[in-house]
């Protein structure tokens, strides 16, 4: 053979072995893309989704990032404006509007958002709350709001059988659970009230707020995209009344030297308190020994029950957006929700699955996915300014607490509220979403 | 090439420009830049979600003044700057002067010390946060061992302070003994022993010949730590951080309130703001520190 058909045969190989190298097979996604989570606890189900996704695509490779959740809004801030975030955002509601507000999150392709609007397939308000100005930017992953935890020994011990239903009784209860020594020093709380932390503290707050008003912290004014606040109302220094009276004076039933939240209730120190599913596998990790129930968020003239819904989303700027929604759809998938509800406790977003064998498994989660008759559904507004909003006003609340001079003070905790109104109504009007 | 060394050695701003102009440009294009870019921010509604931003003259600053959450994480870096450049110093130069007195051993000493400074700040703070635990810490046990109340450490506001001084100063100790040890070692032993003849105590020493033949390395120490401690921001983020729903109380610094409006509320413009005047604080602190301390040294 001559030189030139060496070569010639050569070239050919070359040729075929690159188009091969380039070919995906079977259609399928070949390259790499990045996810970055919200929570350190979607590490496991993640996993599972990039276990599937890979099987099914053996070209594509997949890094998962999960993160606590203030870090990961300081990484998604820093990045996703300018192009370099993940390909996939697991981000919740307000997130998600604030950037696709932006035009940093790419509208889903139609076979997405068919999914999203699929009647029964997920909570009835989520596809709004993944949606922006008609655009679904999101699949809807998780969610799942607060229930009652309490724990059976303390009940037990102090006469107690089932959970408290109102917000009185709530407030009864904890008297009655809580444990002083022969000093007089509080060791058990009663009920574990959010003391420090001020964005989950007015979220926190905001679970009696809304027994009380019937309405959120903010409300959506009557323009799209415009919200203004109700703080500055009698219901609202009504709720404030309420922890400070469970923190000073002769029915005093937390204090800031105790545990608190999860961490105290798994340590035996808290006997109730109000929190999302999640606590369940952690509860029964740190404290095997704790004897617990849940029960449903209390009520008063109203019976509202908090929710949120965090979703898989994609920027605009990503090079592998196909590759990226086709991802977000693997992490719907049976198997990889199965693993998010038992070892994370966060509720799948999809209500057209049947979880019966975790149920049966841990029965306990069936209070955060079934609505009881009579509750309503609500979510925190989705003003970009959520975080400062819920930071400032949580600030003002959780020095409230500290004030013993509140006490049976309602004059005082009118003006506190109403400061707290100033505070968030200025916050809105400086982002210019302010509106009745 | 032999006439561009040649002239280059002739010719002293060009050989200048040719050895350092290369790190001339790095540090402009690192350092300079990035301050002219804050500075012009400052003046906008940059937002890290608005793509466009919009001047808005002394906008930022004005609010900034009105802000209380400004004012309180000035005050707290003030104290902690203040506190800790005081006590730290103070702190380093009595250990290394009695190091100095046990000159055999002093480096297991200094090596001891000198532990939390290369320990990074993250593990070191969280090390500190459950040594703060209000149930489990080491410090709250021996207190119930004493019949004493626990404290709230990292809940209580007035408080966690005090906490990030304490860490901050275990934290920088070392690192300023090691400083002044050198600095002691550079003193000749014989104005020690001159004195030592004349009958002067360790305390007239101390004063009249230790701190005068130190006050230039009291000076850099000085400057190292207060830029340092005003720009502290890792212990106080670390120690608030959230732990299964139960965070501590945020003890606003400056670095923090700057990193919070950035990064969590989007505010990039009035963030740049408050960076600016850290900016000009600091150097404002610096030049005091160089105006009051450089003069004595003279």
């Amino acid at each position: 053979m001559n030189k030139k058909g060496l070569l010639g045969i050569c070239l050919l190989l070359l040729a075929s072995l690159l188009f091969a190298g380039g070919q995906k097979e079977g259609g399928a996604i070949a390259g790499k893309i990045n996810v970055w989570g919200c929570f350190t606890e979607l590490q496991k189900p993640l996993e599972k989704a990039v276990e599937i996704f890979t099987k099914e695509n053996p070209a594509a490779k997949v890094e998962v990032l999960v993160f606590d959740l203030r870090d990961f809004e300081a990484k998604v801030a820093a990045t996703a404006p300018v192009g370099q975030a993940a390909d996939v955002i697991i981000m919740d509601h307000s997130l998600t509007r604030r950037y696709a507000k932006a035009g940093i999150l790419e509208p889903a392709p139609a076979e997405i958002e068919q999914l999203v609007k699929t009647p029964g397939r997920y909570l009835t308000i989520a596809p709004s709350k993944c949606s922006y100005q008609g655009k679904v930017v999101g699949l809807p992953f998780f969610g799942g709001g607060p229930a009652l935890f309490y724990n059976k020994d303390y009940f037990a011990e102090a006469g107690l059988k089932d959970p408290p239903k109102t917000v009185d009784d709530v407030y009864k209860y904890a008297v009655k659970l809580r444990k002083m020594d022969a000093s007089g020093k509080l060791t058990r709380a009663g009920l574990s009230i959010r003391l420090t932390g001020p964005t989950g503290g007015t979220e926190k707050w905001g679970y009696i707020q809304n027994q009380y008003l019937g309405k959120s912290v903010v409300v959506d004014g009557k323009k799209d995209g415009t919200y203004y606040p109700v703080l500055d109302n009698e219901e609202s220094a009504r709720a404030l009344q309420w922890h400070i009276k469970l923190l000073h004076g002769p029915d005093k039933s937390d204090d800031w030297a105790l545990k608190h939240d999860a961490e105290g209730f798994a340590a035996g120190e808290v006997a109730m308190f109000n929190r999302e599913a999640w606590v369940i596998p952690l509860v029964k990790e740190k404290g095997p020994n704790i004897n617990f129930d849940v029960g449903y968020m209390q009520r008063d003239k109203y019976w509202r029950i908090y929710d949120w819904l965090v979703s898989a989303c994609v920027p605009a700027s990503g090079k592998k957006k196909g590759a990226a929604w086709k991802f977000a759809e693997v992490m719907q998938r049976k198997e990889v929700m199965e693993i998010l509800y038992l070892d994370s406790g966060w509720i799948p977003s999809r209500r057209d699955l049947s979880f019966d064998n975790i149920l049966a498994k841990e029965p306990r989660f069936k209070t955060f996915i079934v609505v009881p008759p009579g509750a309503e559904i609500y979510f925190d507004s989705t003003a970009s300014s959520y975080t400062e909003l819920w930071t400032k006003v949580g600030e003002i609340i959780q020095a409230g607490y500290r004030d013993a001079g509140l006490l049976n003070n309602m004059a005082g905790c009118r003006e506190v509220m109403k400061k707290a109104n100033d505070t968030a109504t200025q916050i809105l009007k400086s982002n210019n979403e302010y509106g009745e | 090439m032999n006439s561009f060394i040649r002239n280059a050695k002739k010719n002293h701003l060009l050989f200048v420009l040719c050895t350092l102009g290369p790190v001339l440009l790095l540090f402009i294009f690192i350092r300079i830049i990035p301050i002219i870019r804050t500075a012009y921010y400052s003046f906008t509604n940059y937002s890290l979600v608005i793509p466009k931003p919009a001047l808005v003259g002394l906008e930022n600053y004005k609010t900034m003044l009105q802000e209380p959450n400004f004012w309180e994480a000035f005050k707290n870096t003030a104290i902690i700057t203040l506190a800790c450049v005081f006590v730290t110093l103070t702190v380093a130069l009595v250990f290394s002067v009695l190091l100095r007195r046990i000159e055999r051993h002093s480096p297991i000493y200094e090596m001891l010390y000198f532990i939390p400074v290369v320990t990074p700040w993250v593990p070191a703070t969280v090390i500190w946060r459950w040594l703060y635990d209000v149930k489990f810490g080491l410090i709250n046990q021996v207190l119930e061992q004493l019949k004493l109340p626990n404290q709230a450490w990292l809940q209580n506001p007035e408080q966690v302070i005090y906490a990030i001084i304490l860490v901050s100063i275990w934290k920088t100790l070392g690192y300023y003994m090691i400083i002044f040890s050198v600095g002691l070692k550079n003193i000749p032993d014989i104005y020690y022993e001159a004195s030592y003849i004349d009958g002067a105590s360790y305390v007239k020493q101390f004063r009249f010949i230790t701190i005068p033949l130190l006050k230039p390395i009291v000076l850099f120490a000085m400057i190292m730590a207060s830029i340092q401690f005003f720009q502290t921001f890792t212990v106080s983020y670390v120690i608030s951080s959230e732990a299964q729903g139960s965070p501590s109380y945020e003890c606003k610094v400056m670095v923090w309130e700057i990193y919070r409006n950035g990064f969590n509320f989007y505010k990039m413009g009035y963030a740049s703001a408050e960076a600016m005047v850290l900016l000009v604080f600091i150097l404002i602190f610096i030049l005091i520190q160089f105006r009051v301390v450089r003069y004595e040294v003279e």
